[in-house]
């Protein structure tokens, strides 16, 4: 083995993550060769030195008032079970950005929403990853990936998440089901939708809110009458027809289950309409 | 049946569940806190990023397969947590051009291994002081750094990362093979401020 290809192989092997042969041809070099013993160590103190930060315990106190908060839930869970909890980032997300929205004329917020869902809309599964909230942003705040690529992009992200469990079909495989129920919502001149993506061949289904740059019933698809039709629990109807997205629609995506999703599609009514008002 | 005894049997359930998460999950706040430390850089956040983290993991204990890697479980509660809340008030570091660095630190490096007349590099990293190396941790970009406090203080797996952080394996060789020459290269620079390496002969 020659020295460029051990020095790559230098952290994973002070990680313990090399096996077999490699292992042994990468130990074997460096017993031999003084440089990359010292590359090596110097790895191996630079994971020590990490290691040598870290603190000792928690704060006093901290288990006691997670212990409180979790007796906390259960209280609230029962006393007010159907309550959808406000969102703070929901919250946080508009105040912030009412200054941003009502100013720059660029802000594009490109929502999108991951459901992890099994079924169609019957038993709603919801795995407690999916729960949290992945915005990109293209706007001035965002400090998030800023996705850009489309649908490609989108695929990507997808792949990243599942890829454990299916493998994303290409995007030809891919329906694409645009929800009706925000057609025409304007956000800062462009238009939003919540979009499923669904195969037939892989059973998987994903939400997620776009921006696109034309309305919604003006989407390359969207024909004729609604595939199906969805109300929420709270009152949302949600609208479904089938549609194929073009490659340049661009969205980027937030996380999130379905009383977060609704929640989420409720404030982007309520601020669109605010701003139709003015 | 009574309203009260409803409550009272909710009230056992709840108990047993509780009592479940304090011996399952509640047992790995330690390790958690620190890392919570690492990733918000300041105390007030991070025991609010914890708070929230176990919170959140005790909403969806039912949804946790018994058996599995709890802490691994919590730790990918927790990352998703940090990105969603923190980062977004957190100052993000200025951007870093690792390639620029790596280039630099494989020209620093190798000119100070090879010349022994510098000092001994061992040696130079067992002076360094706690603030000195908490301060490159800190300046590592998040992903970076999530890598390597997972990796060097919790001794998670390339693996286990990769799923707690939901990015291929291969992301996580790279970002913990570069965040800890991005680390070599700050600390050599402290040392160089310091006097402890010689700038020059």
């Amino acid at each position: 083995m020659k020295c460029s290809e051990v020095e790559g192989w230098i952290s994973d092997f002070v990680d313990n993550e090399l096996r077999g042969e490699r292992e042994e041809k990468v130990r074997a070099h460096i017993e031999e060769c003084g440089n990359c013993r010292k590359l090596y160590k110097l790895e191996l103190s630079t994971k020590d030195l990490v290691k040598s930060i870290s603190s000792t315990g928690s704060p006093a106190g901290l288990r006691e008032r997670i212990l409180a908060s979790i007796t906390d839930a259960d209280t609230s869970v029962q006393d007010d079970e159907k309550i959808i909890k406000p969102l703070p980032w929901v919250w946080g997300f508009v105040s912030k950005r009412s200054v941003t929205f009502a100013t720059a004329a660029v802000v594009l917020i490109f929502a999108a929403v991951f459901l992890y869902v099994t079924g169609i809309f019957g038993g709603l599964k919801i795995s407690p990853f999916i729960d949290s909230v992945y915005a990109y942003h293209a706007g001035p705040s965002g400090i998030e990936l800023n996705i850009q690529g489309g649908y490609e992009q989108i695929q990507k992200e997808l792949s990243n998440h599942l890829q454990r469990k299916i493998p994303v079909p290409s995007l030809d495989d891919i329906n694409f089901k645009v929800e009706g129920a925000n057609a025409g919502l304007k956000m800062e001149g462009r238009h939003c939708a919540v979009v499923r993506y669904e195969s037939d061949k892989e059973k998987f289904s994903h939400f997620v809110i776009c921006s696109t740059d034309v309305p919604i019933n003006k989407l390359p698809g969207i024909k004729g009458k609604p595939d199906f039709r969805y109300t929420s629990r709270n009152g949302i109807n949600m609208v479904f027809w089938t549609c194929k997205a073009t490659k340049t629609t661009r969205c980027v995506a937030l996380k999130c289950p379905m009383d977060e999703l609704v929640e989420i599609v409720e404030q982007i009514r309520r601020r669109s309409r605010e701003m139709s008002k003015k | 049946m009574s309203a009260a005894s409803v409550k009272k049997m909710t009230d056992s359930k709840n108990g047993k569940k509780q009592k479940e998460f304090e011996e399952t999950a509640l047992v790995h706040l330690d390790l958690l806190y620190n890392s919570a430390l690492q990733m918000t850089r300041n105390p007030q956040d991070a025991e609010d990023l914890i708070q929230e983290t176990f919170l959140r993991a005790y909403r969806f204990f039912d949804k946790f397969e018994r058996g599995t890697n709890c802490k691994a479980w919590l730790f990918k509660i927790m990352r998703n947590n940090f990105i969603n809340q923190y980062r977004k008030k957190a100052k993000e570091p200025a951007r870093v051009d690792f390639d620029e660095i790596e280039n630099a630190y494989i020209a620093d490096i190798k000119e100070v291994l090879s010349d022994e007349s510098r000092g001994d590099i061992e040696k130079i990293f067992n002076n360094m002081v706690e603030d000195d190396i908490k301060t490159a941790v800190e300046s590592l970009p998040d992903e970076f750094r999530m890598a390597i406090i997972l990796s060097d203080i919790e001794g998670f797996s390339y693996q286990e990362i990769a799923d707690i952080a939901e990015c291929p394996i291969g992301t996580v060789r790279s970002r913990i093979s570069r965040g800890r020459k991005f680390l070599q290269k700050k600390l050599y620079d402290f040392a160089k401020k310091k006097g402890i390496i010689k700038a020059d002969k």
